[in-house]
């Protein structure tokens, strides 16, 4: 994973992570030295600089106490930074400061040249987001600054506008505001996760806020529904369902909420991906007697049909640029992925090491291949390039974990883990394996993430 | 699970029916879930089959189960099938629907695929057998419905498996769930 920071703090960090994390590694430490030995690009990075690493590398970030002149109380000022902490927590590129080593007086402003740095630097601040809300009634301004503590530098500025019942957004848009001004990228914290959750009666598709929170129901029929996909605009759901008694395939427009039943052939409709274009969806059908991979309109009339040998063919996705289709396979007996071009021809297999390889996800940049496979008896989350180089093995519990799906900006996974054995649980963690963090609380089992689209549009990739 | 619960109570009215010599239906339509067990006997061919015999004959079809990953027949599959097959020979108006299921290992969906095939295999053997295709339907569960819960991987054979659900008069009737 790289992450530029606009300043070189972490040179050290640079060197330190030249010993590959303990849990990210095995099948190919060697690409990982290489990479991290790599000097910083110097045309790409300019003031930026080019690291490579898990949470040692952790920029130390102070967050002190919102200031209040209006508009919002002491509690509600805490539930706002504390959805902030959380964001920045969750993003790996912070180590978020306690508090209690914080010397600053209160009487210390926001802006520059109200307060000193050198408070910051001594207890070892390398960036520091000071925060002021102001407002009345409904409207709440927060004043952010964000500033660079060695340089003594501001490097943003910025008023958001928000609502006091709703601090969670608020929160989210500061957030990206910090992620934007230290890493020079857009934020993930406004972006959505369709999932099935089951919260005792049923297993139903869910729309959650990116980090698994706040659940907005979108099947609700009370039947058995599975294998959630975003269309690539962010509007539309598609979803199998068993609300017919048979594993249909049902789109639900999340802006009317209606409920439309686009493909029901006898059988098995499941495991829908959307085409990058929003023309088409790739899933399996089971109406010719063994499963098979086929491409539908959003109507559910047939394009093409995509395999033509016999096994079980599930799991199609498309590359981003929307030329290459990623699928399983136990055409050699076992489950493996393979990849073929988007009209089925010119196949070849991916995965050759390990007995079962499902749940293919493409990196946003079309590089990678997150997957499942099994190993030692349990599943884990392994990464190949799209070549087939570049195994490597991304987490490694006593638990299965299963279904990875990659943030917009391609430097998250999410997953489901049983690892704490509370049921299937929604874990996040950087691409790279670290800072691995459970997200659910365990009141329910959840299964099938897909993270939506970025709601600014797709990010570019060179 | 609903299912289960009218089958149960229906054997056991059928048994009190019996037993008291009253007439079955009279019985039946006092009962909660008689709208369902109404529309079944109703949707019978010609002559339907008593409750007492159709109790008696849904209790009668062996589940059978399939090796890890696999939907290939094992020997003691193709017996129970036999004995199934024999039930469906000697009963043409009675219809089952086939449901193939697998344990949790691997995703979601490749299982859904996996008990598909269990199920269509098990459709296949029956129709070599001179079962009436049009006595068969087949659905996948895939790992949505065990029979015993994935605490321990080493316990989960018993998923593997399909089941028969009685329909009547070759139609399909509602999910058993």
């Amino acid at each position: 994973m790289n992450r530029r920071f606009p300043f070189n703090w972490c040179v050290l960090a640079v060197a330190l992570l030249a010993i590959p994390a303990a849990h990210a590694q095995e099948e190919a430490p060697a690409a990982d030295d290489s990479e991290a030995s790599t000097p910083a690009d110097p045309e790409r990075t300019g003031s930026f600089i080019t690291i490579v690493g898990g949470s040692e590398a952790a920029m130390p970030l102070a967050l002190p106490d919102f200031k209040l002149d209006s508009g919002l109380d002491r509690p509600g000022a805490e539930t706002l930074r504390a959805v902030v902490v959380r964001d920045l927590t969750l993003s790996g590129y912070f180590q978020m400061m306690d508090r209690a080593a914080f010397i600053e007086p209160v009487t210390a402003g926001v802006a520059p040249g109200e307060f000193g740095f050198d408070e910051w630097r001594l207890p070892g601040a390398v960036a520091l987001v000071k925060v002021a809300i102001e407002g009345e009634g409904d409207a709440i301004t927060a004043r952010a600054h964000i500033y660079n503590v060695e340089a003594g530098q501001q490097l943003a500025a910025r008023n958001v506008a928000g609502i006091p019942t709703d601090l969670t957004t608020l929160g989210h848009t500061l957030a990206n505001l910090v992620i934007e001004a230290l890493t020079g990228t857009r934020g993930i914290f406004h972006t959505r996760v369709v999932a099935v959750a089951n919260y005792g009666r049923g297993k139903e598709v869910y729309v959650f806020d990116y980090d698994g929170q706040n659940p907005r129901p979108v099947s609700r029929n009370g039947s058995i529904n599975l294998s959630p996909a975003w269309s690539p605009d962010g509007t539309r759901v598609s979803y199998t369902s068993y609300r017919d008694n048979n594993p249909d395939l049902w789109i639900t427009d999340l802006r009317s909420n209606r409920h439309t039943k686009v493909s029901s052939f006898p059988g098995i409709n499941a495991g829908a991906e959307w085409s990058p274009d929003g023309a088409e969806l790739a899933l399996t059908l089971s109406k010719d007697g063994d499963s098979e991979i086929y491409a539908l309109q959003p109507d559910g009339s047939i394009i093409r049909r995509l395999t033509r040998q016999f096994g079980i063919d599930v799991s199609p996705t498309y590359s981003p640029d929307g030329s290459t289709i990623c699928f399983v396979s136990s055409r050699n007996g076992t489950p493996q992925l393979f990849l073929a071009d988007r009209d089925g021809e010119n196949v070849r297999r991916l995965t050759k090491r390990g007995g079962h390889n499902v749940a293919p996800a493409f990196s946003p940049d079309g590089r990678t291949i997150a997957f499942a496979g099994r190993d030692e008896g349990r599943f884990d989350i392994f990464v190949v390039d799209a070549d087939g180089g570049g195994l490597k093995r991304l987490t490694q519990t006593s638990y299965d974990d299963e279904d990875p799906t990659w943030s917009p900006d391609g430097n998250h996974i999410l997953f489901t883990s049983a690892r704490e054995g509370a049921g299937k649980q929604l874990y996040i963690m950087t691409a790279d394996g670290s800072n691995q963090t459970r997200l659910t609380d365990g009141k329910g089992s959840y299964s099938n993430p897909q993270w939506g689209p970025d709601p600014l549009g797709p990010r570019s990739f060179e | 699970m609903i299912r289960f619960d009218v089958t149960s109570t229906l054997s056991l009215l059928a048994l009190i029916a019996l037993a008291s010599g009253c007439p079955q239906k009279q019985e039946v339509v006092a009962t909660s879930g008689s709208t369902e067990a109404s529309a079944e006997e109703s949707a019978v061919g010609e002559a339907p089959l008593t409750d007492a015999e159709m109790a008696t004959l849904k209790a009668n079809f062996l589940r059978v189960h399939f090796e890890y990953d696999r939907a290939v027949l094992t020997e003691d599959a193709r017996t129970a099938l036999r004995e199934n097959a024999e039930i469906l020979l000697a009963h043409s108006d009675v219809g089952v629907q086939i449901e193939g299921h697998a344990d949790h290992w691997g995703s979601d969906i490749y299982n859904l695929a996996l008990g598909e095939r269990r199920a269509t295999t098990v459709k296949n053997y029956l129709v070599d057998f001179g079962v009436l295709a049009k006595q068969l339907s087949v659905i996948s569960y895939g790992e949505e419905r065990p029979l015993v819960g994935d605490a321990d991987r080493l316990t989960e054979a018993p998923n593997r498996r399909a089941e028969f659900t009685v329909t009547t008069g070759n139609e399909k009737a509602a999910s058993s769930y």
